[in-house]
Formats: C-alpha cells, structure tokens, sequence
C-alpha cells in the first residue's frame, strides 16, 4: 500500500516534498486495523446535525403501562397486543366514559404504533388501520384524532351500512357549511372562478412566475395550476383588472350600455367578495385570540399535563384551515401575516398542488377530506375530558357539534345486531 | 386590531417559514398536520435552507405502494 504512493522514485517525482502528507500517509499506515478506520490523527470535522430529512421524532422512554383502575368506567378494549395496553391507558385516562363506550361498541381497527406522523388508512384490513404515536408529546391528540377517523368510518359501515370509506362525517355536511357560511368562512367565491373561465388570465404572479390559463377552463383546470400564496395573489390582480376593464368600456367614443353595466356589476361583485376575504381574515384572527385567552392556549407542549391540549389550539386552527379550504393559510403565504392556529397546509382541501407536486383528483374528493378532518377534531374534543374546545366549537359552530353529537348518540344507541339482522333478513328475502 | 398572542414556538416556526419562503419563493410543505409548536417541523425547515433544496415532504415510505385512501 505505501508502494501505491510512493512517487519519490519516479521520474519528474523526486524534487516533490511534502512532508505534511507523508506524515499524515504515515500515521494512518500505523493506525490501519483492517476495519476501514484510518487514524488520521486528528479528529475529522463532522458536522453537527446530519442534513436532509429528519423523523418527526422519537420516542421518549415509556415507563410500563399502569394497570387500568378499577374504578374507570368502560375500561377500553382494543386488543390483545402489548402496544394495546398503551392506547387503552391514554383512553382509561384521558378520555370520557361515552366515548370509550362507542370505542368498545364497534368492531376495531388496526392500531399500529407510528412516531411518524398520524394517519389512517381505511383500506388496510377489515376496518381500516390507525397509526399514532407511542411516548410522544403529540400522542394522546393523534390517537384521539385519528381514532375519530377510524369511528366515522367503522359507524358508517356497521351502523349505516354505507359502501364508501369515511361516511358519517357525510351527514353533517349541510350544517358544517351552514355554521361556515354565517362564520364568515365560506363565501361566495363564483365571481372569482367566474371571471377567469370568461377571461382567462395571464399574469407574472411573483417575480419568478408567470400565471396563465386560456379561457374555458373550469375551476378545477385553474387550481391545478395554482402554488401555494397564488390564490390571493390573483384576488388582488382580479381587484385592479375589473377596473381597468371597466375604465376601458367607458373610454370609448360611444360606449355600450350592456357592456357598462355588465362591467360595473362585475366589480361591483369582485369588491365584495374581497371584502369578504378581508373580513374573514379578522374573524380568524379574533377566533385566534379567542382559542390563546383560553386553557387551550395557555396549555404548555406537555405529553400529560391536561391531557396534552395544547394541540388542541392548532385543531381549532385546522377547523378554519378545512372550512376555507385551505384559503387562509394561502392569503398568509401570499401577505406574509401569520394568524393562523395550525392546518393541513397547501392542497389538502383544495385541487391545488400539495407537497408532493400532485393534487386531489376534484374538488369532490377535496371536500371529502374538508368534512373527514373537522371530523376527527370535533372527535378528538368531545372524547376528551376537558370541555375547553368542545365548548368554543359550540359557539363557532352550534349547529355542526349539534349534529356530530347526534350522530354519536346514535352509534352510541344504535343496535348493531337488530341491524345485521335485518341485513340477512334481506338478503334471504 | 386583535391581540394574537404568538407562542415562542410559533414565533420561531414563523420565523423558519418566513427564511425558508424568502430563500425558495415557496413556504415549506408539510404532509399531514402543520404543528405550529412541533419543533421537529423548525428543525426541518432549517435542514431544507441548509441544503439548498426546498422543502417538500414525502409520503414514508411505509405507505408510498400502499393503495387507496390515506388521511392524516
């Protein structure tokens, strides 16, 4: 090996010293062991955090599981696996008696301890599977949540007999958009779409790009060409193109009626609804203050402490995030302010582009995971036992919560056997 | 004008946002829930500015040839 090196006796090579380099070539020829460690000696450089992509976290050390006490009422069941005693804890500790009732009621989905993230998958086995994290600041809120999902599904397939993933959450559509509307959250937004269908746009967006779409598109179309921060970026050259259209009609020698008044209702609208915008903007901001007065807000980053409610903030925030279908995270992207609470982020209730360059196949399948999602919070502040969220949601949104505790009273009560009965009764008939 | 009461968490996801968008022309992009008070979310928004490569995060690859629905 030093041979490989030793360029001394080749021609042109003799004059060449370097003695840091032998010495160095020297001292690891000594510390050479065979195992592909060689002593440099020195220490190498390394930097202090590995770059590229990190785990969202790891796992702190558990210690074991307490028994359940005697004294909780409808112990959880969730199955027989080690990782089950862990879950049935959080919910024997943090959860009401009603909704471990509706938790041991219905058949189960798979629980898979993940410290990646929450998510749920209706697909994988019977009932779906859930995945939520062991030992982690954030375990009680996603396992709550996710569960939530897991429920919405497993009671539209028992209860309802429904053919499709995630359908309770379907029957309180009408209300969630009804307590949307009078929020201020969900406005009337067909001028937007409306106009550039009729116009097309052609823009530079931001300094870097250029946003074009040619007339005729759908809104579907538009959005998928649409980044994060660009839906209000177009609101506001929307703003300044009406009135320039509408400066244009009226700048001619005999300008058309029809076309004036046409303009002058177009502008007219797209005011309005930019003032709606605005205006939603402070109704979230308010419900910001709100939600950070509150317990919730106070809530230190804790696993136990309150039952880990501190996530509870950026649930609420994620309920905002779900009804304007993703359009305050935008305005904040666009503006720079931040107010928001928390949320699923670029195109994940919309058929705008999300992290992975793709997007939601229509806007259908965009609301779905709109309902899906207030869903899951709405379940993840009810389950618990500590009213804060439940009881601000009742004010924001009385006819929503209104409904959703309906619905699981009734899976609470439904009977499940008189309904497979029933089911075999038909089917023989 | 409505109080809004910034975490120091928040501040600093903001803050690492605010880099990051200034940097790519783009706000990081999460898969699933957006913790504002998750500091495992700052840290990978830094490692992204660290790198030069805009954050956009992946499905795990666990579920990437996995079918159907997936909702977080």
């Amino acid at each position: 090996m030093r041979k490989c090196i030793d360029l001394e006796s080749h021609p042109g090579f003799e004059e060449i010293q370097s003695p840091v380099l032998m010495q160095a070539i020297d001292r690891g020829l000594q510390g050479f062991s065979g195992t592909g460690v060689v002593d440099w000696g020195y220490i190498p450089p390394v930097p202090k955090t590995k770059p590229g992509r990190k785990a969202k976290g790891k796992a702190v050390p558990l210690p074991p599981t307490p028994p359940v006490d005697p004294k909780v009422v409808n112990p959880a069941k969730l199955g027989d696996e080690k990782h089950h005693r862990y879950f049935e804890y959080l919910f024997n500790t943090f959860a009401t008696p009603e909704a471990r009732a509706i938790i041991n009621k219905y058949p189960k989905p798979e629980l898979v301890p993940w410290n990646g993230g929450g998510y749920f998958q209706p697909s994988e086995g019977r009932y779906g599977a859930v995945y939520t994290p062991m030992g982690m600041t954030n375990d009680i809120s996603t396992l709550f949540h996710e569960y939530g999902h897991a429920l919405d599904h497993i009671i539209g397939l028992e209860l309802h007999k429904s053919n499709t993933a995630l359908a309770t959450s379907e029957m309180f559509w009408n209300e969630m958009i009804a307590d949307g509307e009078k929020m201020g959250m969900i406005v009337d937004d067909s001028i937007y779409w409306n106009y550039i269908t009729e116009n097309g746009i052609n823009f530079k967006i931001t300094t870097r790009r250029d946003f074009r779409v040619t007339k005729g598109k759908t809104r579907q179309d538009i959005e998928r060409n649409m980044n994060p921060g660009d839906h209000w970026r177009i609101m506001e050259y929307l703003l300044k193109e009406v009135k320039l259209d509408l400066q244009n009609i009226k700048n001619t020698k005999n300008p058309d009626p029809a076309k004036v008044k046409k303009a002058e209702a177009t502008k007219k609208s797209m005011e309005k609804l930019y003032d709606l915008y605005m205006k939603r903007v402070e109704v979230a901001k308010k419900i910001r203050s709100l939600v950070m007065k509150s317990k919730i807000g106070k809530a230190k980053r804790d696993r136990t402490a309150e039952g880990g409610i501190y996530r509870q903030r950026g649930a609420i925030g994620d309920i905002l995030d779900a009804l304007t279908a993703g359009e305050l995270f935008d305005y904040e992207v666009a503006t720079g302010e931040n107010f928001m609470l928390g949320g699923h982020g670029p195109g994940y209730y919309n058929t705008r582009k999300d992290s992975r360059g793709g997007h939601h196949w229509s806007l259908k399948m965009a609301d779905m995971f709109r309902r899906a999602e207030v869903w899951a919070q709405l379940h993840q502040f009810l389950a618990h036992q500590d009213n804060t969220s439940w009881d601000i949601m009742k004010n924001l949104m009385p006819n929503t919560v209104k409904r959703f505790d309906a619905l699981m009273k009734e899976a609470s009560a439904g009977n499940l056997a008189t309904n497979q009965l029933r089911e075999i009764g038909t089917q023989l008939a | 004008m409505e109080e809004l009461l910034f975490t120091e968490e928040e501040k600093k996801y903001f803050e690492a946002r605010r880099l990051h968008q200034e940097k790519f022309g783009e706000p990081p992009m999460f898969i699933g829930f957006i913790d504002y008070s998750d500091e495992n979310q700052v840290e990978m928004i830094y490692n992204a500015i660290r790198t030069n490569k805009p954050l956009k995060e992946k499905l795990p690859s666990h579920f990437r040839n996995k079918k159907g629905l997936l909702i977080d």
